[in-house]
Parts: C-alpha cells; structure tokens; sequence
C-alpha cells in the first residue's frame, strides 16, 4: 500500500517512462524503417503498394448436366473461309439473341448501380452541408468508411476491366514466356480520366509482350473520370499495372 | 518539456504516415492471343523462267505456311506503305515508321541472284521486328530444281524457330487411310496437304496406319491375307513385312517412345484385350483381362503409361493404366461414346473423339491428372481420330464438315481450323508423323 501510494501521480512513476520509452523506440523504427526503405526494392514495393482486390458479378446459371459433355459459347470458326461459311447456323442467331437480351440485363444492371452510387454521394454531401457528423474522409484515408472505399474500389475495377477487355498478346510466345513474361506499368489519368502518360516500372524484356501491354492500355483510354477525391492520386501517383500470362 | 516532446512525435508520426500516398496496383492476367501481324513482301520473280517459277512457289509456299502456322496475320498486301521496290534490305534502309503505320510488328523481305553450281536461283531472306527496328534472320538458299517448296518449308520453321523457341513442322507428314472406290490405301502427304503419294495398295482393305518411333516406317493393318494382320511398312524399300498374324484382331498397333515395344489389341482369346508385343510380333504381356472390349491404345511420351478405350463400364471411355497394366483408371465420365485417344507430346494432354448427347462426334482434350475435359470442335459435322503434331501445338483430324469425311488441321486450342486435302474419296485415321519423317 505504502509502495503505491508513492507513485499516486502516474508522470512520477518510472515504469510508465520505461514503458512509454519502449514504445517511442519501436514507433520511431517503424517510421524510420518506412521512410528509409527504398520504394523500388521488392520489399519497398509490396509495403507501399495498395492492393487492389478486383471483384466481378458472374451470372449463376442453371448448372450442367455432369453427364453432358462441354460445349463452346461460340464455335471455333474455320480459316477456310470456304467452309467457314457454312457455320452462321440459326444456332448462331439463337446465340446473338441471347447474348443481345444479357447485354440489355447488364447495361440496366450497371444503370442501377450507377443510380445507387450517386444516391449516396448526394446523401453524404447533404449530410455535409449541415454540418452533420462526417460519413469518411473523400479521398479514402484508411480512417475513411466503407462507403468512400468501396467507391475508389469500383473505379480501379472499372479501370481493370478496361484494359483487361483489350489485353491481346501475340500468338507467337513459347510456352516458356507464358509461364514467366511479367511487366508492370504505371499510368497517369487526367481528372477527366484520359491517359496523361504511361512508363514501363518493369519490362518483360520481350518487346511483342511489352508492346501489345502499351496497345492494351493505350486503346483503353479514355477512361471514366476518377472519383474526386482520387484524381490527385491518380495523375500525380498513378495507377500500377501488373501485367503476366 | 517532456509533454511537449511527445507531442512533436506524436504529430511527427502522424504527419510521416499520411504522407505516404499509395499508388494502388492492379494485377491483370489471363490475355487473349492473337496472331502476330506480319507484313510478308514477296520475293519479286527474275526475268529467268525456271528461276522466275521456282521464285513463284517459294512465295505461295511461305505464304501458306506462315497463314497455317495461326502465329501470324498477314497483312494485306495492298495497304502496304512502303513501295517494296523502292526500299533496300539493310536495316538503315527500312522505313521502320511506315510499316509500323501500316500496322506490321514483323517483317519479311527478300531479294534473289543469280544461282549456281546446279541452283535455279539464290533467296536471300530477313527477318525483321518492327518494335526494334531491326533484321532478326538473314537465310540465304541456293533453290535446286522443283526444291522451291523444301526450301520455303525450311524458311518458315526457321522463322517460327526464332519466335517460339521450339522447331517448326512445315516439312513433317501425315499418313492417313484413303477410301475410295472399294479400296482402302494407305497414303501420306506433307502437311499442308501437298505431294499425296500412296504407300500401300494392295487391293484389300488396309487400315489404321501409326509411325514407327523413328519416323522411317509405318505399321498399319491389313485384310491382304484375310485376317487383320500387323505389317510394318519400309520408307527405305518401300516395302511391307508382316509383324503380328494371331487369329483374329490384328489392329491399332502404337510403337512405344523408346520403340522397342507395340501396344496392339489382339482378339487371340476371342475378346479384345490390349497386349505389348516386341518388333518381331512375340507378345511381351497381356495389359488388359475384363469382359469388355479394350482397344485404341496411346503412349504417354514418357513411355511409362498407355492410355485405352474400355467398354468395360458399358459404353465405350478412356482409360489409363501403367505400361504393365496395373492401375487401371477411367479418365471419362461424359459423353456416351469415347474413342481414339492420343497423348499428346507434352503429355499434360489426351486429345479424343466424343459422340455428345446430339450424337455428333466431336473432338475434344483431356487433362488425365484433374480429368477436366474441353471441348475443340462444334457444329461443324463429324470430327474424329486427332492425331497431334510433333511440338504438340497442332491437331489434323478428320471432318464431314465440306460432305465427305477429309483431313483438317488445326491449333491444339481449336482455332484456325482448316482444311489440308481436298481429293474424291474419303479420308480417315490421319497419324501426324515425328520431326523424322521430315521431307528430305
């Protein structure tokens, strides 16, 4: 009781400096550590990389008989155009059909998204203007909430999308370089979403390869505006690309 | 004091963390392939007629290669912004701009002289890549009378060599049975379909040709002696020797990797069961022993499994086992009518013919570790019987596509599908013959 009774003021106690020392030593490594680890190194770069999970909606269909073999959604056309002819079947029309009737249920899909997105931006900069209690920071600092991270997510998506839809390479790769050829790319978006520049962080040393991954970006652009609080970021930083087969 | 030092670092600390502006990184894999686009200037023929004719197939030949190889797209000659005549082949003289605007990533140009010692013509050829704007190959050829078509082959495997790494198969072969007018004839052709000879004609029915390992005979089946007996045909007599005479199935003989040993199925004890016999016909070992018919037996290149059509679950499926029989799997659990397998070089593969719920045959590939199966061909008549080529990148098989049943190949994917031969009669069991059997 005596004992402590001597350090009734917590300031006065030297477990408390100890301590509080201990954990301002281990603080200052961690910075010092961030800052001092160059960002080009592999470690550098998987801290200071922020990892975009990409998410897609898949259409669940009604599941295939395990008994029936696979089929193709579009048939292999022949070279031969002689023969080649012969394939545009009313099989063929049935699919345009089908495929015309999803892209109808997906752009109305994506329309009620967009919609819903825009709700809640116009809900949060409602709740702004009257000085009502904050929903996140808008550019998405980790002490942000989910709705304003889930917004940055949908545009990098977006932007993966774009290019992925383009992402063509040649034919001409060995099996070896399909299985090795990696490169990274960084581009630079203006607000409005158009490529400003891109550089290559990291070539495949394959020209073909890094050359068709250029065309992929390059053909991809313009790309929707970012959302506001993300433009800075993305013309001053940019976006990172990994590209591999 | 101290307060006032825990402050600094406490705003220090917070000011060095959100400094750090992420740039975010997104992975993005999975590409589509497409063919290289290659700008392709033919040769311009000498004034020399038998230089002038050999010039002319050379460039039809490469052409044709380079179009069935589905590496490349050739580019239509007549959006070519270059004047070919006006444009030398050192590297300083490309005009590197104009043929990227005309949208080549590759290039082929060629030039000719005067041939010597025996040759109608020399070709000088090159290989340039547009992106780094320089020549890649330089292959000059001395073309000897009617060796325009060899020496375009030898040009297009070089060139596919430099870009895949791996030989190309331009002057590999394919045997195959030809149907036609009651007889049945074993025949061979290049490839791309041309120089059709027979091999074997004898008046009977001849079936089910294979390669011998080392690309210099063929086995094949034949009723000449009215059984279904082994022959073993010679590319160096051209002629036949009987291998294996049992009573009764004689057929679908494959010689092992290592050729010393004949996977064939043999009715001898009045069902069908897979045996391996030696060179000379003895049988080393019964491989299969049940109540179905097992048949149709391939080599994994490895030589230590063989693959084999069992209808010992009722319809006909692929099965795997070890050379010595044992462990006897089935590969197939779709379709109702499973045949012809064929391990692929690799041995990652086994392409085989399915007959799916519309009863039409199709071609499909099987990975016999996950058994996962996908399909290569659709809605174009009949496929059957594929046979891989040597570097495993391509299928010839046969397709009722056009009427008659005739020989296709394609990419290992089931792209670029197209059609080789085009004679009456039908065409059936191409066997795409090794590196060995090239045209020499």
């Amino acid at each position: 009781m005596e004992k402590s009774g001597a350090y009734d003021n917590l300031f006065l106690s030297p477990r408390f400096w100890m301590v509080l020392g201990i954990s301002s030593a281990v603080h200052l490594a961690l910075i010092g550590g961030v800052l001092l680890v160059p960002r080009s190194s592999p470690a550098g770069q998987d801290f200071f990389r922020e990892k975009v999970i990409v998410t897609r909606l898949v259409k669940l269909g009604r599941e295939a008989d395990e008994k029936l073999l696979p089929r193709l959604n579009r048939p292999h056309l022949n070279a031969d155009s002689e023969t080649g002819a012969a394939v545009d079947t009313g099989r063929e029309k049935v699919d345009r059909h089908q495929e015309e009737e999803e892209a109808a249920r997906q752009k109305d899909l994506a329309k009620k998204i967009a919609s819903s997105v825009n709700r809640m931006k116009k809900m949060i900069e409602k709740s702004s203007s009257r000085g009502e209690p904050g929903t996140g920071r808008p550019e998405g600092s980790p002490f942000g909430d989910s709705e304003t991270a889930r917004e940055g997510d949908i545009y990098l998506t977006t932007i993966h999308n774009y290019i992925r839809n383009n992402y063509v390479v040649p034919s001409i790769l060995s099996e070896t370089e399909k299985s090795t050829l990696k490169a990274t790319i960084i581009i630079y978006l203006d607000p409005s979403g158009r490529l400003i520049k891109l550089t290559f962080e990291k070539r495949s040393g394959n020209p073909h390869f890094d050359n068709s991954l250029e065309s992929a970006v390059k053909k991809s652009s313009p790309f929707p505006p970012p959302p506001k609080g993300k433009a800075r970021l993305f013309q001053d930083q940019g976006i990172g690309i990994n590209f591999s087969i | 004091m101290r307060k006032t030092n825990i402050g600094y670092l406490v705003i220090i600390s917070f000011l060095a963390v959100t400094c750090i502006a992420a740039r975010p990184y997104l992975d993005i894999t999975g590409p589509d392939f497409r063919p290289l686009p290659l700008a392709l200037v033919g040769v311009q023929e000498p004034t020399d007629p038998a230089a002038a004719k050999a010039v002319k197939e050379f460039n039809q030949v490469v052409k044709n290669d380079l179009e069935i190889s589905g590496l490349f797209k050739l580019i239509d000659p007549k959006t070519f912004l270059v004047k070919s005549e006006t444009e030398g082949m050192a590297d300083a003289d490309i005009k590197w701009q104009q043929w990227a605007d005309t949208g080549a990533e590759a290039l082929i140009k060629g030039k000719t002289s005067a041939g010597k010692d025996g040759a109608v013509v020399v070709i000088n050829l090159r290989l340039y890549e547009i992106g780094s704007s320089k020549s890649v190959l330089d292959k000059t050829y001395s073309i000897r009378p009617d060796k325009a078509r060899e020496t375009a082959h030898v040009f297009c495997d070089d060139v596919v060599g430099y870009f895949t790494g791996q030989p190309g198969i331009f002057r590999t072969r394919i045997v195959f049975v030809k149907k036609q007018g009651g007889a049945e004839t074993i025949n061979i052709i290049d490839m791309d379909g041309a120089n059709e000879n027979v091999l074997v004609s004898n008046g009977s029915i001849n079936l089910l040709p294979s390669w011998g390992q080392d690309g210099k005979s063929i086995f094949y089946t034949s009723f000449i002696n009215h059984n279904p007996d082994l022959y073993e045909y010679f590319f160096s007599d051209n002629h036949s020797t009987v291998v294996s005479k049992h009573p009764g199935l004689n057929i679908g003989a494959q010689v092992s990797p290592d050729g010393k040993n004949i996977a064939i199925t043999l009715s001898r004890d009045d069902n069908s069961e897979i045996y391996l016999i030696d060179r000379e016909g003895k049988i080393m070992q019964r491989l299969t022993s049940d109540w179905g018919i097992d048949s149709s037996s391939t080599w994994s290149p490895d030589g230590k499994k063989i693959s084999f059509v069992s209808t010992r679950s009722g319809n006909p499926n692929i099965y795997m086992m070890n050379m010595n029989g044992s462990d006897q799997v089935r590969l197939t659990f779709k379709g109702n009518y499973n045949q012809t397998p064929r391990w692929s070089p690799k041995g990652d593969k086994i392409a085989f013919t399915a007959r799916d719920e519309r009863n039409v045959f199709d071609l499909f590939v099987l990975d016999p570790q996950s058994k996962e199966v996908k399909r290569l061909t659709q809605d174009q008549g009949n496929n059957e019987e594929p046979s891989w080529s040597p570097n495993g990148k391509y299928i010839t098989f046969t397709s009722t596509r056009g009427g008659s049943s005739q020989i296709f190949i394609m990419n290992a994917d089931g792209t670029n599908q197209r059609r080789i031969t085009s004679g009456k009669g039908d065409y059936a069991t191409p066997a795409w013959g090794p590196y060995t059997s090239v045209i020499r």
